[in-house]
Formats: C-alpha cells, structure tokens, sequence
C-alpha cells in the first residue's frame, strides 16, 4: 500500500490499469453462463474460434449484466489488515454503486461510477467528492485497486489476440492457458496476460497481469465457485500485487442477484448520498 | 656577479630601458587579472546564489528522514520508524549546532482537495509555521490571508490550485486522503490564505496544513514526522554539518537519514560545478591572450639585445644566467602586472561586495532549480579567486618567456658582435 498514490512520482506498474477488474468488483459477478452450449470436451485440440469463445464466456462472468449483492472486501498490508462489508449494484460496465455497510466508522462512505467519473461520499463531513483526473491513481478504500482500475474499459476478446498456450493437466486439473496479447491500437496498458480456466466447467481460476516490459505485475486468483441466483460464479477474488509481496485485497461474494432491472436512473449522486 | 639578485635587478634595469613598453604590456596583464578577478568573482557569488535560492524556498539545506522515505514516500516511514522520535528534543539538539540557523518539522500526505465546484489531486504538507519560517522562504510567498494556524483545520493553497478549484479566503475545502490505518481520512478544512511559491508543480497542487491538523487526518502520532528540514549559516558546509548532526542525534532514534543538499539536490552540484568550470575558461582564456603578450614583449626585448648578449656570453656568462635574466624581467613584469590590476580591481570587488547591483528591474526574477532568483551582481568574498588568479598570470609571464629566453643563449656571438 502506497500512502501517496495520487502522486507517487512513478506508479508501479500494477496501478496503472486492470482492464477486466473494473467490472470484477463493481459490476460483480454476472454469469451469461451457457455450459451447454460449449461442453468441455477434452479430446481434441482447441480451435481459436473455441478458444475466443471460452474467452468471451470467462469475460462476461466477470463483467456482467445488471447486479446486485453483497461483497466483503479484506485487505491485508504489511502494515494492517481490514475488512469491509459492502453493497453494490452495477448496470453493463458503465454505472455501478457501492456503499459500505461496516465498519461503522465509515458506513455510509459510497462511491458512484457512471461512464469514466467516480465520485465518492463522505458522510463524516456530508460531501460528495469526484475524483479528479490526477487522483484517479489513488487506492480506493484503501485496497490494492486504484479508482483507474474501476473505470477501465476493455475487452479481452476485443482487445487482445487469443491463443491457447496450454491445455492439460495441471495440479490434477484439466485446464486451458491462454496467453492473451494487445492488439496494436487496443486501449490497453498491460503487456501481456495469462489466462487459467478450468475445463470442468469453465471458471477461472488464476489471471496473470504482465507488465510493458514482460514483468509479472499482479495476479488474480479465483476461487469458492458457488451457484448464486442460479449461476455458477467464482465467489472469492483475489489480487495479489507482485511488488508487495505478502499483501492482498481479496473480495467475497456473500449475496449476489442477476438482471435486476435497475434502470441507469439509478445511479444517480442522490442515490451515492443515500438517498431514494 | 654572485649576489642572488642579480638577475631581478637586471631584470628591473631592462623593463625600465623602454618604460612606455613596459607599463603598456603590464596594463595589458593588469585588465587581464582584473577581469578575472571580477567575473570569476561574479560568477562565484551567483553560483552561491543560485544554491542558496535552490534550497531556502523549500528543500532546506540538511534534511532528515526515515532512511526508506524516499522515494515512495511511505505514510508510515517516519523518522525513527514505528517508535517515532520525540520530536521536540530532536529540534531542540539540532538547533544546539552552532551551524544551524533554524530547523523545522514536517509531514507530507497525498489526497484529494474538494471544494464546492470541483476537486483536484493534492500533495499535502504539515508544517510548523513559526519553525519552517527560520528555515525556508517560501511562506513569504502568501499573497493572501496567512498561513495555517493550530487547531484551526486552515489550510493554505497554492494560487494555481486554488485558481483551479475556484476557492477562496474563507470558503471550506474537503480533504480526503488514505491515512495510516488503511482508512480514508476526510475533514472540512477552511482555506486561511494562498500561496505563490513560483515552482508551477507545486502552486498547482500545494496543500499546506498546520502538522498537528495533517498527523489527525492521516491518523498519525505526534512524535510521527516525515522530515526535520534544517537550515545552516554557510550552504557549503552542509555536508560536514549533516555528519555531525548523523553523530549527534544518532541515540534519538534508529531510522533516521541526515542528507546535505549536495545528496539530495545533486543537479544543484552539478550547477556548481559548472560554476566552476567557468571560471577556470575564463582563467584560461584571459591568461592565454596574457602569454602571448608577455612572449612579444620578451621577444622584441631579447632581439633587441643580440648584442648585449653575444657580449655577455663572449665573457663567459652561463647560459643559465642569461635565461633567469629573460625570465626574471618577465616575472617583474608579472609581478608589477598583479600590483596594478589589485589596484584597479579591488574598489570595483569591494563596491560589489557590499553594495550588489541589483540587475532584477532588467533581467526579472526567474524560476530556477525550484529556486526563485534574482539576478544580482554581487562578488563573493573569496580569496580563493584573486590568488588563483595571482599566481597563475605570474607563473604564465614566466613561462612565456621561457621561450624569448632560448632564443637569448642561442645569439651566436661572434655574428652578433661582428654586426651581421
């Protein structure tokens, strides 16, 4: 955990962006899940038009519809650890709410993203507060994600060359590894990206964010795969920032519903002050 | 014949033979040193300049910290760690250092600063306003308002932020910034004044709290500070102050850096450095157009004298004699150069070491090395410069006429005296 993240001078490499996170913590988790239509057949070599496919389905788990749930996030430095009960709600990638439940001292404190803003609410000192551009390198509440890690926007499957690096066997597990490339004019900051999904039943298991210079940078790591209003999603997420070694924010998915039928209304910064 | 004089007073004999030649080569060296004398001294006292306007504004010129502070900038590397350090006897010792003109606490954060319109990314510092005063200049740069006072929850805003953030005197600002603990420190803060320091990066992001209102928000501690900047009597004793006080204040806590600027602002070394390159240019330079001078001079004297010379080697005179003869003619006349440029040099020095011109109404005041300077035409007292100087236009009048000198024991004698 960096004190000064709004301005330390070069941000490592982990901060700079983490195109799918965005939608990993505030869109939660909304499975377009259609294990039918690609059964996890484990004979024959994976086509690329299968393994875009596998992809995309990994990316919308992560990315999602419309949501809403409940999440505990924990985040554990060098220094301290703490846990935070959250409620969020998320519309596609552009509009989602989250609001802390507990601890008390800071019950109430939200944050609001719609498009590429974030503002945040204090009710301490009952104001609402949008990031400004500089600050948007920031750690947000405290965790190992950055307010830029939210608002980043890309595709895996848009924005990166698919290609199966493995597949088999690993640790017991049948699993693809996909190693994921930028497109040359794809928006994208990281260098290269590894994929694990499980074959089973496609969930992922681990995302491995490399830097410019092919310098591992953060993993992700997915577990607890639990049926949530009827879709089997990855319930724990956690992200462990390759330059601190021992450190992590890990978010768990305690409620979760889908399609909820929120209209972008919704959030709104009334709402983010909590308010109807 | 065995006096050791002897070849001085030839040599003193012969400048007067054509005195009008002789005072005209020696003004000749005289405006030489004396130019020297001067730029190099100009040039001295805007290097001292220029290192003092770089480190008063804000950097200090000794500073303290937790060794692992920089360049992270870690809330929680204080100095002296997790145990902190009792901050008011580490002032207290250092300012003990005969040296030590003034030392000042503070703590640094970075956050976001809100005001009702709009918010903006801030880079937040905690200081002692009464302290960081004998230290650093840049407070002298609040245009409105003053300074934040204790327990006031005031801040002071650099102008370009609080441009940007459409605040004024008066008005509230939310800061919010991650404090020590992991949570989201956030206050209501009402702006006491604006800044201009001059440094564009930090008027436009500047936060300046009272240190107790920062350590609350960044849940830090009382004896929790980031840095302890020092300011010292003369800058280029810094190093040699920044050891001692390492020294002195070593039992007040473990991790604790003490840095001269010439560590922490190593472009202001190189700067000097260049200074300094400058004036052994000059030196060269001056000194150059001097020896080939002194060498015409002793050249046209020493044919002049063919004869003399074929006289004296006819009788037997050893060529080492005749050489110190030249070359103590051009060490008179080196000497006597000295004499006269001290002489038109030393009211033009001392006028500019006590009453500097000061060149801002023309040149303006300009922003360089983070350090507001004003350009001044002030001679540093040194008498470094003068006896470089000295020294090394005597030793060139010599050297020049080593040659005129070779020329001298090479007369053949018997075509000299014959006349051919």
């Amino acid at each position: 955990m960096c004190q000064d993240p709004l301005h330390a001078p070069p941000p490592p490499p982990f901060r700079a962006s983490t195109p799918r996170l965005a939608a990993a913590i505030l869109a939660t988790v909304t499975v377009v899940l259609s294990a039918g239509l690609f059964p996890s057949s484990a004979a024959a070599q994976t086509s690329p038009t299968e393994a875009n496919a596998i992809v995309r389905h990994v990316d919308d788990l992560l990315r999602g519809e419309s949501s809403h749930g409940k999440v505990r996030m924990e985040v554990v430095t060098e220094r301290w650890t703490r846990t935070m009960e959250m409620e969020m709600w998320s519309l596609g990638q552009d509009y989602s709410l989250v609001r802390v439940l507990s601890p008390s001292r800071e019950a109430g404190t939200a944050t609001l993203k719609v498009d590429r803003d974030i503002w945040n609410y204090l009710p301490r000192v009952d104001r609402t507060i949008k990031v400004p551009g500089s600050g948007m390198g920031g750690s947000w509440m405290g965790s190992h994600f950055t307010y830029d890690d939210l608002v980043r926007e890309s595709s895996m499957v848009d924005d990166y060359d698919i290609e199966v690096a493995f597949e088999g066997a690993r640790d017991g597990t049948e699993v693809w590894e996909f190693a994921l490339t930028p497109l040359p004019e794809a928006p994208v900051v990281w260098g290269r990206l590894e994929l694990v999904v499980r074959k089973r039943d496609r969930m992922p298991l681990e995302a491995r964010y490399f830097d410019d210079r092919g310098e591992l940078a953060r993993t992700m790591t997915f577990s607890e795969f639990r049926t949530m209003d009827g879709r089997l999603v990855p319930t724990r997420l956690s992200m462990h920032p390759e330059d601190k070694p021992g450190e992590r924010t890990t978010l768990h998915y305690e409620d979760l519903e889908f399609e909820t039928g929120l209209p972008a209304s919704f959030f709104s910064l009334q709402r983010l002050r909590g308010g109807p | 014949m065995n006096d050791r004089g002897f070849w001085l007073r030839v040599g003193w004999r012969n400048l007067g033979r054509h005195r009008r030649r002789t005072v005209i080569t020696a003004m000749a060296l005289a405006w030489g040193f004396a130019a020297v004398v001067l730029f190099s001294g100009i040039l001295e006292g805007m290097g001292s300049d220029f290192i003092r306007s770089g480190t008063d504004l804000m950097a200090g010129q000794v500073r303290i910290q937790h060794p692992a502070y920089e360049p992270e900038r870690e809330i929680w590397d204080v100095i002296g760690g997790d145990d902190g350090v009792p901050v008011a006897e580490l002032l207290s010792r250092i300012r003990a250092d005969p040296e030590v003109l003034g030392a000042a606490p503070r703590v640094y954060g970075a956050g976001i600063i809100a005001s009702d319109s709009t918010s903006r990314g801030g880079l937040l510092m905690g200081i002692d306003p009464e302290r960081e005063t004998d230290v650093t200049h840049f407070l002298s740069g609040v245009l409105e308002g003053s300074p934040p006072e204790e327990g006031a929850y005031q801040v002071l805003l650099g102008q370009e932020l609080a441009r940007q953030l459409r605040t004024a005197v008066g008005e509230e600002v939310v800061l919010v910034a991650p404090s020590a603990d992991g949570a989201m420190g956030n206050e209501l803060f009402t702006v006491s004044g604006i800044v201009r320091t001059g440094i564009p990066e930090v008027d436009a992001a500047q936060v300046v709290l009272h240190i107790e209102d920062l350590q609350f928000l960044l849940a830090l501690g009382a004896g929790d500070v980031h840095e302890v900047v020092v300011a010292l009597r003369n800058p280029w004793d810094a190093t040699e102050v920044a050891d001692r006080l390492a020294l002195d204040l070593a039992d007040l806590a473990s991790d604790m850096e003490v840095m001269a600027w010439q560590e922490f602002r190593p472009e202001l070394v190189e700067f000097a450095g260049l200074i300094g390159g400058m004036n052994w240019l000059i030196l060269i330079i001056v000194f150059l157009m001097a020896a080939f001078g002194v060498a015409n001079t002793m050249l046209m004297a020493t044919f002049e004298r063919r004869r003399e010379f074929a006289v004296v080697k006819a009788l037997g005179m050893r060529p080492g004699r005749i050489v110190a003869m030249v070359v103590g003619e051009a060490l008179i006349l080196g000497i006597l150069a000295v004499l006269a440029g001290a002489l038109i040099s030393l009211p033009l020095v001392l006028w500019l070491m006590h009453y500097p011109v000061d060149l801002t109404p023309i040149a303006g005041e300009q922003m360089f090395m983070d350090g507001l300077f004003r350009f001044v035409l002030r001679v540093e007292p040194s008498w470094d410069i003068p006896i470089r100087s000295a020294v090394g236009l005597v030793v060139t009048a010599v050297l020049a006429a080593l040659y005129p000198a070779l020329r001298a024991i090479r007369v053949p004698a018997a075509e000299a005296l014959a006349g051919r």
